[in-house]
């Protein structure tokens, strides 16, 4: 769903944005401008890159997915980040708030770990984790707020020198919360890490594949994480605390860039996607090629044998008849004289023989191409085979007017196809032919109560199966069990073959 | 002069009218046979002075069949015959041992006899 410019959600949205900006030069400015020795201006450009980074990013995932808790949870991330560089101000309350909100990027982070990518929390040990991340991040920097008092606290190097939240000063009560959190944070943080690893391996390829570079940024931040609180609890170690407590905070400024990464891999695999498709289209395309080209090559190879046959029908036939006869009409000329007796028997018997010659080559043109076909239709012609038929054939037809020839065509030679083997092979007392027009169709249909077992892969159907299939239709010979045979074939009109529009 | 005859072809009723036409002519026919391997046992056993020989049979080439049966100097003279036309069948005719060539509706006695002797 694309938003349009504006849209409520895209006007709060850039309203977020400009607060983000607006927050975060005033926190640049805090922070570069106080004299606390601890925030040198290199802490004042991380502050600037991890929030505005995190907010940025997670207003371009609110913005494309709205529904997804990922994008407002980034950007709380990005807020809370700034917020709580303010306790570097030497801005009393400022400073106290800053100080209020120190752990809240990480319970903010602990959840979006948890959440990414679906934006839903799983399971009860998933809320448990959540949960947990809200209440330390809290307990943990609120509650001491109100017992802190900088002025007390001997490892405290900073500016201030008031708290205006402070209710009694108790440095102790402040260092037991601490200790205790964080002694219980660091194996509920290692618990989380492994679990998110699991997690992360049980998933599959593509997954892994936009999501990995997040679990690498996320997981390591935890870790980091853990090792600042595992520090805390030590005593002090030179600048080793601050060497874990600058690697957690670079690694924190990742976890944005981590997931615009993922997002770009899931892009790049998108396109693969795409391009894979394209393959199989073509793959596709290149059988139906190779069918049509196969399809082809039968249609000719069939016309072939149809003329040879042709050829070796008339050579065998009529030919052999007709020559048999220019030696008998010669012999009986020469015995005329002779043996007129003999010689008329010779002209009787030539007589019957040119019969036959001119029946056999009727059979053949009828066989090239009926003429009651081109003359009076496939209905006629169809009601012609069946009269020349050797066995009882029912006709169940319904086709006033003509059809578009290459059809009827194809219709005839399926019916006359069909009887021959119905003749030939199955044993049949009787055959049936429906032929009616259907929704732009020809329906041609011949049955058999025979002992079926025909199969489509007989050379005279298979040829027949081309010559539908030129047409865009469909030749289908069941055997429906309990005997006899179907030949069915599903021929569409259509202006290309013939059709008038 | 050859007077005893084979016949030589797949088609009974051309056989028919060929036996009629050159037993009319004075000929002798000896036997008929209806493709090659038929052909060879009635040349061994009837030992013919002519053959008249279909080219097309059902089991191979009359024209290779020529050449086979007048490889061996007893052999009776051969007399090729086809529906087809001399010019259909190329050059195959040449040097293949036979007497000549006739088409079918060109046969008779007299011709038959002409390519013989």
């Amino acid at each position: 769903v694309t938003l349009a410019p504006t849209s409520p959600l895209r006007r709060a949205l850039t309203a977020l944005a400009i607060a983000g900006v607006l927050m975060g030069t005033f926190v640049f400015v805090v922070v570069a401008g106080s004299d606390v020795p601890a925030a040198p201006p290199l802490e004042a450009v991380l502050t600037l890159m991890v929030g505005w980074s995190f907010i940025g990013t997670g207003l371009y995932a609110w913005d494309r997915r709205q529904s997804n808790l990922i994008g407002p949870l980034m950007v709380c991330v990005g807020f809370s980040w700034m917020l709580q560089e303010l306790a570097n101000s030497d801005i009393p309350l400022v400073a106290a708030l800053g100080f209020a909100a120190d752990s809240l990027p990480v319970a903010f982070l602990v959840h979006l770990l948890i959440v990414f990518p679906g934006g839903r929390a799983r399971g009860r040990l998933e809320r448990f984790f959540i949960g947990y991340g809200y209440f330390a991040g809290v307990f943990v920097a609120a509650v001491p707020i109100l017992f802190y008092n900088p002025l007390s606290d001997p490892d405290y190097s900073g500016s201030v020198s008031s708290n205006p939240l402070l209710i009694t000063d108790n440095l102790d009560v402040v260092n037991g919360i601490y200790g205790t959190l964080s002694a219980v944070s660091v194996p509920v943080i290692a618990a989380l890490i492994i679990y998110l690893v699991r997690r992360a391996r049980a998933s599959d390829a593509a997954e892994r594949r936009s999501q990995t570079p997040f679990w690498w940024a996320g997981g390591a931040t935890l870790f980091l994480f853990a090792a600042t609180l595992l520090t805390n609890l030590g005593p002090e170690q030179g600048n080793y605390d601050d060497v874990v407590w600058y690697s957690a905070t670079f690694v924190f400024a990742t976890v944005p860039f981590a997931f615009l990464l993922g997002l770009l891999r899931t892009r790049l695999s998108e396109a693969d996607v795409v391009a894979e498709e394209n393959v199989r289209l073509d793959a596709e395309l290149q059988a139906r090629l190779n069918e049509l080209r196969d399809s082809r090559a039968r249609i000719v190879q069939a016309g072939d044998a149809a003329r040879r046959k042709l050829e070796r029908d008339l050579h065998d036939g009529a030919q052999q008849r007709l020559v048999g006869l220019a030696l008998d009409l010669r012999l009986a000329r020469e015995k005329l004289e002779d043996d007129p007796e003999a010689a008329g028997a010779m002209l009787d018997e030539a007589s019957a023989e040119l019969s036959r010659a001119t029946e056999e080559l009727r059979e053949l043109a009828r066989g090239i191409h009926p003429a009651v076909l081109s003359d009076r239709g496939l209905q006629a012609a169809v009601e012609s085979l069946a009269k020349r038929a050797p066995l009882p054939v029912q006709i169940d037809a319904r086709l006033p007017g003509r059809l578009p020839g290459p059809v009827e065509s194809a219709a005839y030679f399926v019916v006359s196809e069909a009887l021959t083997n119905v003749v030939r092979h199955s044993g049949a007392d009787r055959a049936a032919v429906g032929i009616r027009r259907d929704n732009g169709r020809l329906l041609v249909e011949v049955r058999d109560d025979g002992s079926g077992g025909a199969n489509a892969a007989g050379s005279g159907l298979s040829g027949l199966a081309d010559r539908v299939a030129a047409l865009d239709g469909r030749l289908q010979v069941d055997d429906p069990g309990g005997g006899g045979t179907v030949v069915r074939a599903d021929i569409p009109l259509r202006e290309e073959n013939g059709a008038r529009p | 002069v050859s007077r005893r005859i084979l016949i030589v072809d797949d088609h009974p009723a051309f056989r028919a009218s060929a036996r009629r036409m050159l037993e009319a002519g004075g000929f002798e026919v000896v036997g008929e046979a209806d493709d090659a391997a038929s052909a060879r046992r009635a040349v061994a056993e009837l030992a013919p002075d002519g053959v008249l020989l279909d080219v097309q049979l059902p089991d191979g080439d009359g024209i290779a069949l020529a050449s086979e049966l007048t490889e061996n100097g007893s052999a009776p003279a051969i007399v090729l015959c086809s529906s087809r036309d001399a010019d259909e069948l190329g050059t195959a005719l040449d040097g293949c041992g036979a007497r000549g060539f006739l088409t079918k509706d060109e046969l008779s006695a007299p011709a038959v006899r002409r390519l013989l002797s």
